[in-house]
């Protein structure tokens, strides 16, 4: 099963305001790229010799955000109600 | 699954989880079953060493958040202590609304529960146990051995086998030294 079919299962209601905001200076110094393995949907993908990010299927593990050794990332709780919803836990 | 392992070793959690659901145990166990959520959730496994923040003035912390979850390697506990540290939480609350107080010394009285109770004295007896769940060798060493040495001790091809210490010497050659393997065996019996 590939994670975006895993996430298709999920409820999700995105917010306009952007929960993880990304410096992407600090981006193009990196060579880990430790965000890539780190974040269990995907959230982050290495193409094209750099990495893309988009925050909507983000699961609010915050892996990312302590397996960027480059401070690249903040990191917020999206707003009540919004983000995720588990319906199981 | 350690997060820094995850890193290290540049696999993806999702990906172990994949080949989890395809080892052949666990296909058996698993089949016909529907997937109906994905989640993901980080759990701070940091023991006693250092003594979580419970309480601040206006502010009590509880579960995984004040860092009440125990991981010896065989088990993975946070829901008992959250469940408990919650009730504790509570009572405190009770008692410092009684008296119209919400300072830190107030709610000092959530700490005083969590010793008397079971959750800080579970994570006292275990306080050692994620120093120790970072000795690599757990992982990679000692499951090669163990197979190795079953292997050596079931398999029979005709070939005459050794005694079983004899065995245990044979896998660990090339892995580990006798001394080493004394150490870490020292080092679980204080720590798990």
């Amino acid at each position: 099963m590939k994670v975006e079919e895993k996430l298709a299962l999920n409820k999700f209601e995105i917010d306009r305001e952007v929960h993880i905001t990304i410096d992407e200076s600090k981006c193009q110094e990196c060579k880990l790229n430790q965000c890539v393995y780190a974040c269990p949907a995907d959230c982050y993908v290495f193409r094209d010799q750099h990495v893309t990010f988009s925050y909507e299927g983000c699961l609010e593990c915050g892996s990312c955000r302590i397996a960027c050794d480059q401070g690249a990332i903040r990191w917020v709780n999206p707003r009540g109600g919004f983000g995720i919803c588990y319906q199981y836990g | 699954m350690q997060l820094a392992t995850v890193i290290e070793n540049r696999v993806k959690a999702s990906d172990l989880l994949e080949d989890f659901k395809k080892h052949p145990v666990i296909q058996g166990l698993i089949k016909g079953g529907e997937s109906v959520e994905y989640s993901a959730h980080l759990i701070p496994v940091t023991g006693l060493k250092v003594l979580p923040l419970l309480a601040k003035d206006g502010i009590l912390i509880t579960g995984d958040a004040a860092g009440l979850v125990l991981g010896t390697g065989l088990i993975l506990e946070g829901a008992n202590f959250a469940m408990a540290s919650g009730i504790a939480a509570a009572e405190t609350v009770i008692k410092a609304r009684e008296k119209g107080n919400y300072t830190q010394a107030t709610l000092g009285h959530y700490e005083e529960l969590l010793r008397k109770g079971f959750v800080l004295k579970e994570l006292q007896t275990f306080k050692k146990a994620p120093a120790f769940l970072e000795n690599k060798r757990i992982y990679t060493t000692y499951p090669e051995m163990a197979c190795d040495m079953a292997m050596k001790i079931f398999e029979n091809d005709g070939t005459l086998r050794k005694g079983t210490f004899k065995t245990l010497r044979d896998s660990m050659k090339g892995r580990i030294s006798m001394w080493q393997l004394f150490a870490d065996a020292l080092r679980a019996k204080e720590s798990l």
